[in-house]
């Protein structure tokens, strides 16, 4: 007895890892002890996946007031966030390899140190929640034992280098980039150029063009496989990111040598670091830098860098040692026999069944609820693996997990073996397999219920699955808990991020629908704005949206592309029954969230620094901004880019004016008048900056004022257009807060201790 | 013999492996949330209904969780123990029954839960494999650990301690453990020091006497309005304005509908109704003091005179 996880594993550790772990263990103890600036340890151990979660500023409504959770006094862990308070730990895993082994120490951590669930991220992550930052240091030493590092998992660095769950197996790649995934990511890790980001950096690789693969083009870096004349290399793009404004990536080089890939990812590291933004988080992604200079001088900058860089033998020892084979099969590869089928297995062999390019090899998706496996599924599937695949596990970006190398003949066996384990939902790839980022559960920022309403509307939807069209089954649905879009609600058919509402005094959740994104084509394209919709009425808008388009469709026509020919304005007929909000008093339900007891409220996010006389003129005038953006989104799409942008810069006008007018009736129509008075009065004095976004989306409307765009495309009229909708939420959440202010903060604080 | 985390897990009589319904226990979970029912610093709810044998819904505490658990295809109240700190086994044993029943106390009399626990018989996980590895010795050392404490809670009867889970090592280390003559739980509660079962809340917007005695101390604004009757008042009072519940209605214009205002009475039961009648008329502030100026003499200032 008395021994510790660092005696025990010293021997099954790389050194190195080892020393790091000690170094963050040590830092750990050093903040305790209030000997480290909190700042400096927060993005140091946030570096390390180690991240905040819900409710660890000490403050949550628990459905009648905001109560102060009575935590020990003790040194913070990072700004307003509370030592005790649980946190969630992000586990790094590139290009989603995870080994039965792997599977085995996750299952065990899961359960020591958080509350028994996995939960695989939309970046083949995996995070477990509820855990306490001093049993960090050991949960790392545990997966370090089993080569899995969470350094550069969270904070401004290189995050997982993801990659299509596929690779290797798939059958219209042009070659297996797992060990050019797998290389990228010990070339980065660490790296002396990349610790000096404004912000994060998340690179992905796709095996091909067109299929949605890796996701290549909402990244900050991604690498498409190509042969040219026999040689391997990739396509590069830079500058792609969803976030608050999305953006597509672009070209950097049509084809990089296999040879000079990490060289010229270095040399985009190194003018990111030194050219990107520093101070204005909201501005701080590779994406704007890009937009800034312009893609071609980007492309200048990176090559004349790229000349300037010492060599590196490691840009192509890799090459020597990857594996050229495309991995290997456990078992000998065998067709599927004809006869006798446990039941629901052809259902599942529809859904969930890919056929490999190697000759009777097939990949079965293992379909996760909400990308949730318990612990003993984690062990059994482990099992699995062991018996049907050997190593050959992946995680998605679907929130699943994927067995690679399965003998066709082995299916029906497979299939009974993971029905016994409860992991054998049909449906995977489809409109039941509905990807939510954790929203209110557990994250700092969430504002609606993702994986409520994640929860409800699979569950709707697979309890009529079998009766819904083709057409239907083959659409994806993906939802965000805010604009941040980790749920990736940019590129489904139908996506949702969360945002709130003042109605009736109250607070409803909602939210806003976003459709005809582009899952192909590697994301090719993102889903435009319709409107928001309150949080209990989207799985009728789902119903409804979705019976149109099946009606609707010309033959074979898709999604992306039905939305497109019927029109915003038509569209948005099909959900406007669905936005209205009953009066508290006769429907309360829909001022409660999905999966939750409490009245909604945002007021535990906490209370900014807006206060100050409330006029109800705000809802009627911010009305205005809103038909303007939505105007804004209409000439977008019928191509009139001049139209657009100037329609959003005046919707931005009129929320700003909106929220002025609440305390200077006077202000005029007059643009220099309106930045002036939000400026003063809301700007500079931070009233209308958001806790996390700070002046992010204020900014939008100063930039725009001050340095109007001297010509205007397609792109900057899109950006517009996002900002403007951004801005008017910031100028709803703004009013919020002042009204709540101004009716008392939103409850008494009553300190909930330990009872009994 | 420490350990960081123990778990102890009461099945669901009769029929453990008979599907439950998790979703009142969203709401019933936020309620006791509300109400401090279970003990330790209750944090939050987290819903995993969606998967198979899994936690289904539980409360997420700081120092202690508390689930509806399915693991293992049968039902049962986990109640996991997460920073046991110091304690020896023993005793984070005793400690952690002790939250276990308390629990089971409250989801039993709760209308909304419809489930009942066999109290005579658990399942202790012993979720650190480093201090306690699933294997033979791991268990030995184990029972010796918490023999003596369970033998004594058990009575003279004692109880049988067998090994569970031994056929997967990777699994955390559990014991089975059961009474060898029946007992019921709040005898078990009563040698575990529990205290007898706490009143219900009087109202859903009940505040504690230790509440108002640190708002009070803190010089926090607000309203304290005191429902009884004169004699009542004149026999001992905190201060508050006196309003007879009787003529509430009349006097509403009297205050500020905006202001935070806590209302009590003898124990708690007018002070409710007045509440009720005051959030109806938009008083949306409005709190009970929970158990009335009887508890606030109880537990904050003896010296008034009791009555």
């Amino acid at each position: 007895m008395g021994r510790t996880w660092k005696e025990v594993l010293a021997d099954r550790t790389d050194p190195a890892w080892a020393e790091e772990i000690d170094l963050f263990e040590g830092q750990l103890e050093l903040r305790r002890q209030s000997k480290l600036e909190e700042k400096v340890f927060a993005e140091t151990r946030l570096r390390r996946g180690v991240y905040g979660q819900r409710y660890d500023n000490g403050q949550r409504a628990d459905g009648i007031a905001v109560r102060t959770l009575a935590y020990e006094a003790k040194p913070t862990k990072g700004p307003d966030t509370v030592w005790d308070a649980p946190g969630m730990q992000r586990i790094k895993i590139p290009y989603g390899g995870v080994s039965p082994e792997q599977m085995e120490t996750l299952a065990a951590l899961s359960e020591e140190y958080s509350d028994g669930i996995l939960h695989v991220t939309t970046r083949q992550d995996f995070q477990l929640h509820y855990v306490h930052i001093g049993d960090t240091p050991d949960l790392m030493r545990r997966l370090a034992a089993v080569g899995i590092t969470t350094r550069e998992a969270c904070g401004n660095s290189v995050r997982n280098v993801t990659a299509c769950p596929l690779a290797g197996v798939c059958r219209t790649e042009a070659f297996d980039v797992s060990p050019y995934a797998s290389a990228l990511m010990r070339f980065l890790l660490g790296h002396p150029d990349v610790q000096d980001f404004g912000r994060k950096f998340k690179p992905a690789f796709s095996g091909c063009e067109h299929e949605a693969c890796g996701l290549v083009q909402l990244h900050d870096a991604g690498f498409v496989a190509r042969v040219e004349n026999g040689k391997r290399g990739f396509k590069v793009v830079v500058g792609g990111g969803l976030g608050a404004v999305p953006h597509q990536a672009k070209v950097l080089s049509e084809f990089t040598p296999e040879e000079e890939f990490l060289p010229q990812v270095q040399a985009v590291a190194r003018v990111f670091a030194r050219l990107g933004e520093k101070k204005n988080r909201g501005r701080a992604r590779i994406k704007f830098l890009v937009a800034k200079l312009g893609i071609d001088e980007f492309r200048r900058l990176v090559q004349e860098e790229r000349e300037r860089l010492p060599h590196d033998d490691r840009w192509t020892a890799f090459l020597k040692q990857a594996p050229r084979t495309r991995g290997e099969a456990a078992r000998p590869a065998a067709r599927l026999a004809s006869g006798a089928r446990p039941e629901g297995f052809d259902a599942w062999h529809t859904t969930n069944v890919y056929a490999q390019s190697q000759e009777g090899c097939a990949v079965a998706t293992v379909h996760l609820p909400l990308g949730d496996i318990t612990a003993d599924q984690a062990r059994a599937l482990a099992d699995i693996a062991c018996k049907y695949v050997g190593d050959n596990l992946r995680t998605t970006v679907e929130q699943n997990i994927v067995l690679r190398f399965v003998a066709e003949a082995d299916l029906p066996e497979l299939y009974a073996e993971l029905a016994a384990i409860g992991l054998a939902a049909p449906g995977a790839g489809t409109i039941v397999d509905v990807t939510a980022c954790p929203g209110t559960d557990t994250c700092k920022l969430g504002i609606a219920s993702s994986r409520g309403l994640a929860g409800e509307l699979r569950q709707r939807l697979a309890a009529k699955s079998a009766a819904l069209p083709q057409a239907i089954q083959d659409l994806k649905i993906k939802i965000s808990g805010c604009f941040n879009s980790c749920g990736q609600h940019h590129v489904a058919d139908i996506g949702f991020y969360g945002n709130s509402r003042k109605i009736d005094k109250r607070t409803v959740p909602h939210f806003q629908v976003i459709l005809g994104g582009q899952w192909t084509e590697n994301a090719g394209s993102y889903g435009l704005a319709m409107g928001s919709v309150p949080s209990k009425a989207i799985p009728q808008a789902v119903e409804a949206l979705t019976e149109a388009y099946a009606q609707g469709r010309e033959q074979d026509e898709r999604f992306q592309d039905w939305t497109a020919r019927m029109g915003k304005r038509n569209v948005r007929e099909i959900i406007q029954p669905f936005m209205k909000v009953p009066p508290y008093a006769e429907d309360p339900t829909f001022y409660v969230d999905w999966a939750d007891a409490r009245e909604f409220t945002v007021g535990d996010l906490g209370v900014g620094e807006c206060a100050g006389e409330v006029v109800s003129l705000f809802g009627i005038e911010v009305v205005k901004a809103e038909s303007q953006a939505f105007d804004a989104q209409v000439a977008l799409e019928e191509g009139d880019a001049a139209a657009a942008e100037d329609l959003a810069w005046r919707a931005m006008l009129s929320a700003a004016r909106a929220l002025v007018r609440t305390e200077y009736i006077d202000v005029t129509e007059a643009a220099d008048d309106i930045v002036k008075q939000f400026r003063t009065r809301f700007f500079d004095s931070e009233r209308f900056f958001d806790k996390y976004a700070r002046g992010k989306f204020g900014q939008y409307l100063l930039d725009r004022h001050a340095d109007p765009p001297a010509a205007v495309d397609r792109d900057v009229a899109a950006r517009r257009v996002e900002e403007a909708l951004l801005f008017i939420e910031a100028a709803h959440a703004c009013e919020a807060r002042i009204s709540a202010a101004a009716a008392g903060g939103g409850g008494i604080a009553v300190a909930a201790g330990p009872g009994a | 013999m420490n350990l960081q985390r123990i778990a102890v897990k009461f099945f669901v009589t009769p029929d453990p492996r008979a599907p439950v319904d998790l979703e009142p226990f969203v709401p019933l979970f936020h309620r006791v949330i509300q109400q401090a029912g279970f003990e330790g610093l209750l944090v939050d709810v987290a819903d995993y209904a969606h998967v198979t044998e899994g936690p289904g819904v539980m409360l997420i505490g700081h120092d202690v969780d508390y689930a509806i658990d399915a693991t293992g295809g049968r039902v049962g109240l986990l109640v996991t123990r997460k920073r046991c700190g110091p304690l020896p086994l023993g005793e984070a044993l005793l400690d952690t029954l002790r939250k276990a029943l308390i629990a089971v106390r409250v989801l039993e009399a709760d209308a909304a839960s419809g489930l009942r626990f066999a109290t005579d018989a658990f399942e202790l996980q012993l979720l650190d494999r480093l201090a306690a590895p699933n294997d033979a010795d791991g268990f030995a050392a184990v029972r010796a650990a918490i023999a003596p404490a369970v033998e004594k809670l058990f009575g003279d009867a004692g109880c049988e301690l067998t090994r569970a889970h031994s056929e997967d090592a990777r699994k955390p280390l559990a014991v089975a453990v059961a009474a060898r003559e029946a007992i019921a739980a709040e005898a078990l509660l009563q040698r575990l020091g529990a205290a007898p079962p706490r009143a219900q809340a009087q109202s859903p917007w009940d505040i504690e006497v230790d509440e108002l005695k640190r708002l009070r101390d803190s010089g926090a604004d607000f309203v304290l309005i005191d429902v009884r009757e004169v004699r009542e008042y004149e026999t001992c009072n905190l201060g508050g304005d006196l309003v007879p519940l009787g003529s509430l209605a009349g006097r509403l214009g009297d205050f500020d509908r905006e202001a935070h205002t806590i209302v009590h009475c003898k124990t708690g039961g007018r002070s409710a109704k007045a509440v009720a009648a005051l959030r109806e008329a938009g008083f949306e502030k409005a709190w009970n003091l929970r158990g009335g100026i009887l508890a606030w003499i109880e537990r904050i200032d003896p010296s008034l005179t009791k009555y």
